[in-house]
């Protein structure tokens, strides 16, 4: 009752004409910056955050927490119409995503995209509302130990769903974690593999190198070819809208990324990225019927994913409403919106300013259904977006690829990282290589690293804190298997065919 | 004729299979030298006390298991299925470099020309290497970086370079 | 916005090169970029945009914010003390990269606070040594007794190699105590630990354990500033304790060395009054920074301190 009385009182706050606008217009802004390649949803929340003043704290808030998960679902855009990922969290989404388009339905595609991130969102927005306190609570039992286990799982499971050599995909999933160690050590503030240099220290961020392997060597390829973008002739409204074995395909898919989403945004670390590489690692390892179809064009390889993503914006806010910690740099901007308008934000922030929580609550549920609304109609003009002469696309995203990246941190550094990680996608997609485990190292090699690092300093270099914690233990348990698993599944499929023959 | 060009694209495919076996192994050895390298410079690093802790043990770590794997792929003979098809050759090749040079020359350009030119000038030979229409690369060129500047750095705020060159022309 | 426009349009045009010379030249004429030192969103970033609006209204010129983060903070720092000394760059940073990080960041082009200029300290950050609310041991006596009977049993959730390490590290040295230290990378990491009981004690900042104070979980033992917090006028210091360990992270406004002295006076008297602007001291308080002016001198002083005292020759600085 408690509960259905602070959500009526969010809604009163969230209806409010400014907030239903400042919820639009924050929508619409991420919505842009989550098409445009470059351009990223940290740097459009920063530059927006001095703007957000001029408002009540609530209302900048909802601002700001519209521009984030509009973001989320504009970044599958150009994943699925030009294999060019909008935002990290969609570098999964160019795998099935474009297959699915090249088969001339890429209408379909963006709008089980639109419709799976409003179920997404949906779903996570309720679980928020209803167990914030209690899943703070579970979070905290999740320490180093166990995220160092979740960082290792990840690493050993996903070298194995996407491309077609596990072996391969592990060297490249070591050059990434490789690349992660260069710079500035996170833990110690020490630098390394700088050779003394102070442009190695800036060390490999992620924006450029996944915009490089995934943008720029895209460009090469297209220039390279004279084949070029999937062409959209014309768009029927029957063409646009997904069939019933379509849907019926992708919703559960749908509902499991919410889920695996939703807890992944609890914990610290990236989760949009790790998260839509679960979601397709289960989606791949549960298809009996269509599993051949993945890389080639499987729905379930990208609505779950994109549900995923999408979930991890919202469930991300649990330990930040609950218990004032912000444990990803979004989130953590947020927290700044509120602390320039003198609010300080905490365990106490729910009790304390309940109209600022439930509020912005209240405002994502408005938030999402406008984001429906505002995406069902642009996917005619994203799908018209093909029929762009091919020459303004690629110039054009060329240079805003340009420009996002140097300004995230006035670097030319970076700009270098960009163009020379374009130069090596190309070479290694071209002789064979699968580059989603390169960037996969490079997000969960730092997670790995600084997790291991403060167990060993927690137990004092005791390697038995990893079986001695509950959690832990089940993880540690799991992490055999997924080593040893597929060793002995082979094993068990050749004594069967063996038993069978003899 | 027809048939001829059809038997030399069957033996360029049949050339390029075992080609792309032969260029993952030999990539393959190129990265685990570089992991080679990369274990020499780790193993300098200190490994920590309690062992473990220290800035250089998950780089020992990470180069251990690269280098085997590495050297895994190297030695073991597997077919492997490209999805991109044979290297360009010729003009698309040279497409391709030229966008290299301009990508490279966007970089050294902008500390002298400023975010504005630069674009500019980028945009108007990207876009006629894309294969635009003059009238179309020079409308792209003029009208990108006038919303980029009322985006950044009206809208925004943001402080973008205006390159040296402006600057001592505007200065003195 | 269209003054802006107007403005910096005339800036940019105006022949600046015979104008700017002249002594009795109005400073500022054009914007003045404040350089910050840490990525867009977070603490510092949050300061140096409130502090950039505070300045605009002394200056009355538009103040751009620009982020230059990467390299443990130097990189922001490198970026102000190398440019061009006329007025029209300054930077916002603590004392970390600063003092700490520059002796581990390899290749800056700057060193001792003798390279830069500071213009004034703008707020101060405690720093404290929480424990666990339910815990048994209940003053600072009894964690010290306990430590030297139980060495190595407790551990400390820190963060690694700026301004709290080395606190800890003078204050165990004085204890003459052996607590198991753990590095986290950040206030958010090290309260995350500390909440789920993974560590007894945490010595963090005091913005950062303050909201867990409140609500009953943490308690804190005392604060490392040279006097007691105005806001928490319970909790004692170090000194008074009889471990005479004062240290504070400040924020500090710098400028690269060599401005001319009538445009240097321009600068420090606007950030003067930028820290007595109500939306300015909002900002800080929200984050549990105490705001106050401190003398550019001062400030250098007692930077050379902890730069000198965290010098790699040191056995503290490792």
């Amino acid at each position: 009752m408690d509960l259905l009385g602070n959500m009526l009182g969010g809604f009163a706050v969230a209806l409010q004409p400014v907030n239903i606008a400042a919820a639009l217009l924050g929508a619409l802004v991420g919505t842009a910056t989550g098409v445009l390649p470059g351009l990223g949803v940290l740097g459009a929340m920063a530059i927006l955050m001095p703007i957000t003043i001029h408002f009540s704290a609530v209302t900048g808030l909802i601002m700001l927490a519209g521009i984030y998960y509009g973001a989320m679902y504009g970044g599958s855009t150009t994943a699925i119409l030009l294999r060019i990922p909008g935002e990290s969290g969609s570098i999964v989404t160019t795998i099935d995503g474009y297959e699915f388009a090249r088969k001339g339905r890429a209408g379909a595609a963006l709008m089980i995209c639109a419709v799976g991130s409003f179920i997404a969102g949906t779903i996570s927005i309720v679980g928020l509302s209803l167990f914030t306190t209690l899943l703070a609570d579970v979070a905290l039992r999740f320490s180093s130990p166990e995220f160092c286990l979740l960082a290792l799982l990840g690493g050993l499971t996903l070298v194995r769903i996407t491309g077609n050599d596990p072996a391969q995909n592990m060297v490249m999933l070591l050059i990434g974690m490789a690349l992660a160690t260069i710079g500035v050590d996170a833990v110690s503030g020490d630098t390394r593999f700088t050779f003394n240099t102070s442009t190695l220290a800036l060390g490999f961020d992620l924006v450029p190198v996944a915009l490089g392997l995934y943008g720029l060597s895209e460009l090469f390829h297209v220039l390279a070819s004279n084949e070029g973008f999937p062409r959209a002739t014309t768009v029927r409204l029957r063409e646009m809208i997904p069939t019933r074995r379509e849907w019926s395909r992708a919703w559960p898919a749908i509902v499991r990324g919410s889920g695996i989403g939703f807890l992944i945004g609890l914990l610290p670390g990236p989760g949009s990225l790790t998260s839509t590489f679960a979601s397709y690692g289960v989606e791949k390892a549960i298809a009996r019927k269509h599993r051949d179809e993945f890389g080639k064009g499987a729905i379930e390889g990208f609505a779950g994913p994109e549900a995923a993503n999408n979930a991890v914006a919202t469930s991300a806010l649990v330990p930040v409403l609950s218990l004032g910690i912000p444990f990803t740099p979004n989130v953590a901007l947020m927290l700044g919106a509120l602390i320039v308008q003198g609010i300080q934000p905490g365990p106490l922030l729910l009790s304390q300013h309940p109209n600022v929580v439930w509020g912005l609550l209240a405002s994502m549920y408005i938030g999402n259904v406008a984001l429906l609304a505002l995406n069902l109609p642009l996917v005619g003009m994203w799908v018209r977006l093909l029929r762009v002469p091919q020459y303004t696309l690629i110039a054009f995203i060329f240079a805003v690829s340009f420009i996002g990246v140097y300004t995230m941190r006035n670097s030319y550094w970076d700009l270098c990282v960009l163009v020379g990680f374009g130069v090596v996608g190309s070479v290694l997609r071209q002789i064979g290589f699968d580059l989603a485990p390169m960037i996969l190292g490079l997000v969960i090699g730092p997670i790995f690293e600084k997790a291991l690092r403060e167990t060993l300093f927690l137990s004092g270099g005791d390697l038995t804190i990893f079986v001695t914690r509950p959690i832990s233990a089940v993880l540690s348990a799991l992490c055999v298997v997924a080593v040893v698993g597929p060793t002995i599944a082979v094993w068990i499929t050749r004594g069967n065919r063996l038993s069978q023959q003899s | 004729m027809d048939q001829a060009i059809v038997m030399k694209t069957e033996a360029s495919t049949a050339a390029n299979a075992p080609a792309s076996t032969t260029g993952i192994r030999l990539t393959s050895l190129i990265l685990t030298v570089a992991g080679l390298f990369y274990l020499y410079q780790a193993i300098e690093l200190p490994m920590g006390d309690p062992p473990g802790t220290g800035v250089g043990a998950v780089p020992v770590l990470v180069a251990v298991c690269w280098v085997l794997f590495g050297a895994l792929v190297t030695v073991r003979n597997r077919g492997v299925s490209a999805d991109l098809g044979p290297w360009p050759r010729g003009s698309a090749a040279l497409r391709v470099g030229v966008a290299f040079f301009l990508c490279v020359m966007f970089i050294v350009g902008l500390p002298f020309f400023g975010i504005f030119l630069t674009t500019g000038i980028f945009l108007l030979l990207m876009g006629r290497l894309a294969g635009a229409p003059w009238t179309s690369a020079v409308v792209l060129s003029a009208a990108t970086p006038v919303a980029f500047w009322i985006v950044f750095s009206l809208g925004l705020k943001v402080s973008l370079p205006f390159g040296s060159l402006l600057t001592v022309i505007f200065r003195g | 916005m269209r003054m802006l426009v107007v403005m910096t349009i005339a800036a940019s045009l105006s022949p600046a090169g015979s104008l700017a010379q002249a002594a009795d030249d109005p400073f500022p004429t054009k914007p003045v970029t404040l350089t910050v030192n840490y990525g867009a969103g977070g603490g510092s970033d949050a300061i140096a945009r409130a502090l950039g609006r505070a300045l605009e209204k002394p200056l009355k010129q538009p103040v751009a914010i620009e982020n230059i983060a990467g390299g443990a903070g130097t990189r922001g720092v490198t970026a102000v003390v190398t440019a061009e000394p006329d007025g029209y760059q300054i930077g916002v940073a603590t004392n970390s990269p600063m003092t700490i990080a520059v002796h581990t960041v390899k290749g800056l082009s700057w060193g001792n606070p003798s390279t830069y200029d500071i213009l004034g300290g703008i707020g101060i950050v405690y720093n404290t040594i929480c424990i666990q609310a339910d815990s048994p041991l209940k003053t600072l006596d009894d964690v010290v007794k306990y430590a030297k009977e139980n060495p190595g049993k407790l551990k400390v959730a820190s963060i690694a190699g700026g301004i709290n390490q080395y606190t800890w590290d003078a204050f165990a040295k004085k204890a003459n105590i052996n607590v198991r230290f753990v590095p986290y990378s950040g206030d958010a990491d090290g309260v995350a630990s500390f909440l789920g009981k993974n560590t007894e004690l945490a010595a963090l900042t005091w913005p950062g354990l303050k909201a867990q104070v409140e609500v009953g979980k943490a308690r804190p033992l005392a604060v490392f500033g040279p006097e007691r917090m105005s806001s928490n006028p319970d909790v004692p210091t170090f000194k008074e304790l009889g471990y005479d360990v004062v240290t504070t992270s400040d924020y500090v406004v710098y400028a690269p060395k060599g401005i001319p002295e009538a445009k240097r006076r321009v600068l420090v008297e606007a950030v003067k009054q930028a820290v007595s602007d109500p939306d300015f001291m909002r900002v800080l308080t929200a984050q549990n920074i105490q705001v106050q002016f401190t003398d550019g001198e001062k400030m250098t002083r007692q930077f050379t301190e902890i730069f000198n005292a965290t010098a790699p020759s040191t056995p503290s600085g490792k």
